[in-house]
C-alpha cells in the first residue's frame, strides 16, 4: 500500500467539512505546513536519507549521538555573590548537573565596578557581580577547572572576565590550555538585541579577533565564542530568522578570523553555537538539522582541511519568553516540550529554565524541577536510545528542507549588503526582529496564538508561588568593601603600567588586548578599570533606535478597538491641544527592550505620541528628559530586577523637579508582591507578562481622563 | 500668569521652558490667546548672540548623531545648547515616535542642554507649525545654540530655511546618476552643505561627491562623519567663521523672517476668520470672493 493523494482528500474533506486545503498551516509568513506529508514530498530531497556524524550533518555532528553519551545537563545560573553562586555550582555538580554555566550581573556585564554611580540599582542583578580576580576565586572555589567545564555569558566585558577566569584557574594550580568550557564572546547580536556591548562595532571585533587569536594559541579546548540566536528568539525573531541571522553572525567571526592570519581549521572546530528552544516544536526540531546543513556549507567556501571544522556543535536554551507569570505550574510543560525538540533537534547540550523565570532568578525547588526535566528525559524516556529518530519522516525532512532554502535567502541578503557588520549598520536586522515581535504579540492579544493561562482557560484565583528575594543594596555595600580592600593591597605602580599598556594598545591597534588583560587581572586591576582603559580610545557605544510602527495594528484587526481608541484620542486631543504621550524608559544597565519596543510601537499605532529614552539611563536623567519632553506619562519597561529601586527614584526625581502630575507607569518583570510597595510609592498602572497591550492602552486612557 | 512664566522662561527654569513650548505646540483656543501674550513679551528679550541653526536632511541621513557629536564640541567651550527635533508624525494613525534622544544621549542628559523632539503634525510636510514661537521661548532663556533638526522634505527646506540664521543641508554621498541633479533649491537656501557618513567604504564616495558639487554650487561644501571627529571640528569652524564673517546677512535675514512670521500670523488669523463666515450658496464664485471680502472687512 502507498499514499493515495486523492483518495486521502476525499476522506479528509468528510472529516473536516471543509477543503484540506484551509487546513494549511501558516507557520510563518514564508512558510506553510500542510495537514499531511508522503513519501512524494521528499523523492527530489537528495538529503532525506543523510548519515549522522557525515557531512552535511543534518542528522547530528556525530555518529552515535545520544547513544553513545547523553547530551550535557548545563544549567546557567548566577546568585548575586561569588559565595552564592559558588554554592549553588557545587550543589548543582553534586546532584546530576555536569558543568557549570554562570551568568553575570548588568554592572559587570557593561563592564561597571559595583562602586560605579550607574550601576546602583543593577549590582546582584539578574547574576553574579564579579570587579576583581579575587571574586573569581571565590566563584570558583572548590570547582576543579580543569575537570569541570565552564560556560560563562560574556559578551560586552569579555576581555576582563575571561582574563579573571585565566589567572583565578592559574592561581588555582590550573595552566589554561587544561581550560575547557565556552565564553558566550558573541557581540554582533549584542547589537541587533540584547544591548549590552560597551565599544562601538569596530574595536568590538578587534577584541574577538584577539580572543580567538589567544585561545586558538594558548586554549585548546576552549570554545571561543557561542554565537548565539536564543536572545533574538527572546527579542521576537521567528525560528527562520533567528537561524539565519545567526549563521550569518558565524560567517562574520570566520572572516574576521581569516583577516587576523588564522587558518580555519586553526579555530573553526572551536566555535559553538547557541539556540533558543520556544513552542513550536516541529520548526525548532527542523530549525537545529537545516542549521547543521547550512553552517557545514558555510564553513566548506573556507576550504577546511579538517571535516571537523564543518560540524554545528550547539548549545539550547528553552525559551524565557514563553514562560508565563500566570498559573506558572504550566511553565513546567511548557519547558519539557521545549527540551524535547532541542534533544530531537539533536543538542549538545541543555538548559531548562525554571517555573518561575518569567518573574524572578530560580529559587532551590524551582532550579531542582528544571533539572529534573533533564533527567527524567535521559534516564526515564528512553528518548537516548535512537539517533536522529525523526531521520526519513516525510515531515521533518521536507520541513527541514523549507527552513534551509529560507535561512539561505536570508543569509544571501546579508552577505549582499556586505556581511553582517555592514547589515547590522543598516538596521535592518533589528527592524526585522521587532516586527516579528510585534506581530506576534498583536497574534496574542487577539487570541489567534493561544497561552493557556493567559489569553485561554484563565485561572480565577492564582495560588502565589514562593521567589527568590535579592537585597541589592546589601550585595553591593559587600562588593564596594572588598573592592577597597583589594585596592588596598595590590601594587599600584603595577597597575597603572598594566592599564597604561591596554590604553596604548588599543590606541596603536597593536599587541593582544586578551593577553594584556590577563597581565591586568594578575595585578589586581579591577573589571571596571580593564575596561576604562580601553574605553578611554574606544568610546562607549550608544545603538541608535530605529521603531517599527503600523505593524502591530496592520496584524491585531479588532477595528471596534481601534476606533474607540481613536475617539478617545481625538477628545483628548480636542481638550488637551495635543495627542497623549509617553515616554517610554529603560533604567540601569538592562538591555533587553523587546518589551519597551513593542510598547512603543502599538502605543504609537493607537495614536499617541511617543518618546524613547536612551538605552542605560538613570532615574534622575529619565526624570530630565520626561521633564524636557512635557510628556503625560513614563511607562518603564522593566526586565531585570531593578524596579524596586530605580521606578521610586524616579517618583522622586519628578517630585523633586516639579513634575509630580506626570504619571509613571510600568510593566515587565515584575512580581505580583511588590505591585504594593510600586503602588505606594506612586505607580499608577503596573502590567505584569501576559498583559494584553490592548488592555494597557484602555488602561492608560482611563488614567488621563 | 504671564509674567511668571516669562520670568521663570528667562531664569532658564526647564519645567517652565518645556511647559511654555507645550503651550505653543497646543491647539487650543485657550492656548492660542496665552502663546500670542507670551511671545509678544519673550520677543524683545531675545538677545543677538543667539545663533539659529537649521539642520535638514532626509531620515537616516545622520543628522541628530551629528549634532550629538557638535553639540558635544560646544558642550566643552560651556555654551548652552537647545535642540528643536522636528519627528514625521504617521499619516496613517497620527502618533509618532519620537526617537531623538536616543540619538543624542548625552545632549539629552547635560544640563547644559535642552533637547525637545516634536511630532510634526504633517505641517508643511515636515516642520512643525510652531517651531518659529519654539526658537523664541529657548532665544529669551539664555540658550547661546539653538538647533531646529528636521527631515528636510521640498517645502520643508524653505520653511525651516526661514527660521534660522545658518542652514545646514545634509546630504549622503552620491553615486552615478545622483550626483549629477543637485536640487537647485538647495543651493539657493543652504548657507552649508555636508555630506555625511564619510566613512568606512562611503569615505572615498563621500570626497568624490564633495568635489563633484563644488563644481556646480558656489557654496561651503565638506565631507563629515561622526567617526571623524576632526570633521566634525571642521563643521564647527565653517558655522562660526559663517557668523563672524555674515554678520549683516545674518541681520538681513532675521528682519525678513519677522516680516514673514508677521504674515503667516495674519494668514492663519484670516483662515480662522474665513472659517467662521457664513456664506450663502451662490453659482459664481467670483461674485462669493466679493461678498467674502465685504464680509471679513466688516469683522476684522
Amino acid at each position: 500500500m502507498t499514499f493515495d493523494q486523492k483518495k486521502w482528500q476525499q476522506l479528509a474533506e468528510k472529516e473536516y467539512k471543509c477543503s484540506p486545503e484551509d487546513k494549511v498551516w501558516q507557520a510563518l509568513p514564508q512558510l506553510k505546513i500542510k495537514p499531511v506529508y508522503s513519501k512524494k514530498d521528499i523523492d527530489k530531497n537528495t538529503n532525506a536519507d543523510t548519515t549522522p556524524g557525515l557531512a552535511p550533518f543534518i542528522r547530528g555532528p556525530r555518529a552515535t549521538m545520544y547513544t553513545g553519551r547523553p547530551w550535557t545537563i548545563r544549567q546557567y545560573a548566577g546568585f548575586s555573590t561569588a559565595e552564592e553562586s559558588n554554592a549553588f555550582y557545587r550543589n548543582t555538580l553534586a546532584s546530576g548537573g555536569q558543568g557549570v554555566s554562570v551568568a553575570f550581573d548588568l554592572a559587570t556585564h557593561r563592564g561597571y565596578d559595583s562602586d560605579h554611580e550607574r550601576v546602583i540599582g543593577d549590582v546582584g542583578k539578574a547574576g553574579v557581580a564579579i570587579d576583581s580576580v579575587e571574586d573569581m576565586k571565590i566563584l570558583f572555589d572548590g570547582i576543579p577547572l580543569d575537570k569541570i567545564s565552564v560556560s560563562m555569558t560574556m559578551n560586552g566585558a569579555v576581555l576582563p572576565i575571561l582574563a579573571n577566569y585565566i589567572v583565578a584557574a592559574e592561581e588555582q594550580g590550573v595552566s589554561q590550555d587544561k581550560l575547557s568550557g565556552t565564553i558566550q564572546n558573541d557581540i554582533l547580536k549584542e547589537f541587533m538585541v540584547r544591548n549590552t556591548y560597551i565599544y562601538p562595532p569596530a574595536p568590538s571585533m578587534k577584541i574577538i579577533g584577539d580572543i580567538i587569536e589567544y585561545t586558538s594559541k594558548n586554549m585548546p579546548k576552549y570554545n571561543s565564542i557561542s554565537i548565539s540566536g536564543y536572545h533574538m528568539q527572546e527579542a521576537g525573531a521567528d525560528p527562520i530568522l533567528e537561524l539565519a541571522y545567526t549563521l550569518a553572525d558565524g560567517k562574520e567571526y570566520i572572516e574576521t578570523a581569516i583577516k587576523k592570519g588564522l587558518e580555519i581549521d586553526q579555530f573553526a572546530p572551536r566555535l559553538s553555537f547557541f539556540f533558543g528552544i520556544g513552542m513550536n516544536f516541529y520548526l525548532e526540531i527542523a530549525k537545529l538539522r537545516a542549521a547543521r546543513r547550512l553552517w557545514s556549507e558555510i564553513v566548506s567556501e573556507f576550504n577546511p582541511k579538517s571535516e571537523k571544522s564543518k560540524t554545528l556543535r550547539t548549545h539550547c536554551q528553552t525559551s524565557g519568553w514563553s514562560l508565563t507569570e500566570q498559573d506558572p505550574h504550566n511553565n513546567v510543560i511548557r519547558t519539557t516540550v521545549e527540551a524535547m525538540a532541542a534533544v530531537f533537534g539533536g543538542t549538545q547540550s541543555l538548559h531548562t529554565n525554571s517555573l518561575d523565570e518569567a518573574v524572578a532568578l530560580p529559587s532551590e525547588f524551582s532550579s531542582r524541577i528544571a533539572r529534573n526535566t533533564q533527567l527524567i528525559l535521559q534516564e526515564e524516556s528512553n528518548i537516548t536510545k535512537v539517533v536522529d529518530p525523526w531521520g526519513g519522516s516525510y515531515m521533518m525532512e521536507s520541513l527541514t528542507e523549507e527552513i534551509y532554502q529560507e535561512a539561505k535567502k536570508i543569509i544571501k541578503e546579508v552577505s549582499d549588503e556586505g556581511g553582517m557588520s555592514k547589515y547590522i549598520e543598516t538596521g535592518k536586522p533589528k527592524l526585522n526582529i521587532e516586527k516579528s515581535a510585534a506581530r506576534r504579540q498583536a497574534d496574542i492579544d487577539s487570541g489567534k496564538e493561544v497561552i493557556v493561562g493567559v489569553n485561554k482557560y484563565k485561572v480565577e484565583n492564582e495560588e502565589d508561588v514562593d521567589i527568590l528575594e535579592i537585597d541589592n543594596h546589601k550585595v553591593r555595600i559587600s562588593q564596594i568593601n572588598r573592592l577597597a580592600e583589594i585596592k588596598s593591597r595590590r601594587d599600584e605602580n603595577e597597575v597603572s603600567k598594566c592599564l597604561k599598556d591596554l590604553e596604548e594598545a588599543s590606541r596603536s591597534n597593536s599587541g593582544n588586548l586578551l593577553e594584556l588583560s590577563v597581565k591586568a587581572a594578575r595585578a589586581r586591576c579591577t573589571v571596571g578599570e580593564i575596561t576604562l582603559a580601553m574605553e578611554k580610545i574606544f568610546g562607549r557605544y550608544t545603538a541608535t533606535h530605529h521603531t517599527a510602527t503600523g505593524v502591530y495594528k496592520e496584524t491585531n484587526m479588532d477595528e471596534n478597538f481601534w476606533a474607540q481608541i481613536e475617539n478617545d484620542i481625538k477628545f483628548f486631543e480636542k481638550k488637551n491641544g495635543r495627542r497623549p504621550r509617553m515616554l517610554v524608559a529603560k533604567m540601569g544597565q538592562d538591555g533587553h527592550d523587546r518589551g519597551a519596543k513593542v510598547i512603543a510601537s502599538a502605543f504609537s499605532d493607537a495614536g499617541f505620541d511617543i518618546d524613547i529614552a536612551p538605552m542605560f539611563s538613570t532615574p534622575k536623567e529619565v526624570s530630565n528628559q520626561a521633564i524636557d519632553n512635557d510628556v503625560h506619562i513614563v511607562g518603564v519597561s522593566s526586565q531585570a530586577a531593578g524596579h524596586k529601586t530605580l521606578i521610586p527614584d524616579l517618583i522622586k526625581e519628578l517630585q523633586k523637579n516639579g513634575a509630580s502630575e506626570i504619571h509613571v507607569i510600568c510593566g515587565g518583570v515584575i512580581p505580583k508582591k511588590d505591585y504594593d510597595q510600586l503602588y505606594k510609592a506612586g505607580v499608577k498602572c503596573i502590567f505584569g507578562p501576559g498583559t494584553p497591550i490592548t488592555h494597557s492602552i484602555n488602561e492608560v486612557l482611563k488614567l488621563l481622563k | 500668569m504671564i509674567d511668571n512664566l516669562v520670568k521663570s522662561i528667562t531664569d532658564g527654569d526647564r519645567r517652565s521652558i518645556s511647559k511654555a513650548l507645550t503651550i505653543v505646540e497646543s491647539t487650543t483656543d485657550k492656548d492660542k490667546k496665552i502663546t500670542a501674550e507670551l511671545i509678544s513679551k519673550l520677543f524683545p528679550l531675545q538677545t543677538s548672540d543667539i545663533r539659529v541653526i537649521g539642520f535638514s536632511g532626509i531620515t537616516g541621513s545622520g543628522k541628530s548623531s551629528l549634532i550629538e557629536e557638535y553639540g558635544k564640541l560646544l558642550l566643552e567651550e560651556n555654551k548652552k545648547i537647545a535642540v528643536l527635533a522636528v519627528d514625521p508624525s504617521s499619516p496613517v494613525h497620527g502618533g509618532s515616535i519620537l526617537g531623538d534622544k536616543t540619538r543624542m544621549s548625552t545632549l539629552s542628559n547635560h544640563q547644559n542642554c535642552f533637547v525637545r523632539p516634536v511630532p510634526s503634525k504633517f505641517n508643511h510636510g515636515g516642520i512643525s507649525r510652531s517651531t518659529r514661537e519654539a526658537v523664541s521661548i529657548f532665544s529669551a532663556s539664555g540658550f547661546d545654540y539653538i538647533f531646529v533638526e528636521t527631515v528636510g522634505v521640498g517645502q520643508t527646506e524653505y520653511s525651516v530655511s526661514e527660521t534660522c540664521d545658518c542652514f545646514i543641508v545634509n546630504l549622503l554621498p552620491a553615486t552615478g546618476d545622483e550626483l549629477q541633479g543637485v536640487k537647485k533649491g538647495i543651493n539657493e537656501l543652504a548657507d552649508i552643505i555636508l555630506i555625511n557618513k564619510a566613512d568606512g567604504a562611503l569615505e572615498t564616495q563621500a570626497n568624490i561627491t564633495v568635489n563633484e558639487y563644488k563644481k556646480t554650487l558656489n557654496k561651503p561644501i565638506i565631507a563629515t562623519s561622526i567617526y571623524q571627529k576632526d570633521t566634525v571640528k571642521n563643521l564647527a569652524n565653517l558655522v562660526s567663521e559663517f557668523f563672524d564673517t555674515k554678520r549683516d546677512i545674518v541681520q538681513k535675514k532675521r528682519l525678513n523672517q519677522i516680516n514673514k512670521w508677521a504674515k503667516s500670523l495674519a494668514i492663519s488669523h484670516l483662515a480662522s476668520t474665513l472659517d467662521e463666515i457664513n456664506l450663502p450658496t451662490m453659482a459664481n464664485p467670483y461674485h462669493a470672493k466679493n461678498e467674502i471680502i465685504k464680509k471679513l472687512k466688516t469683522v476684522i
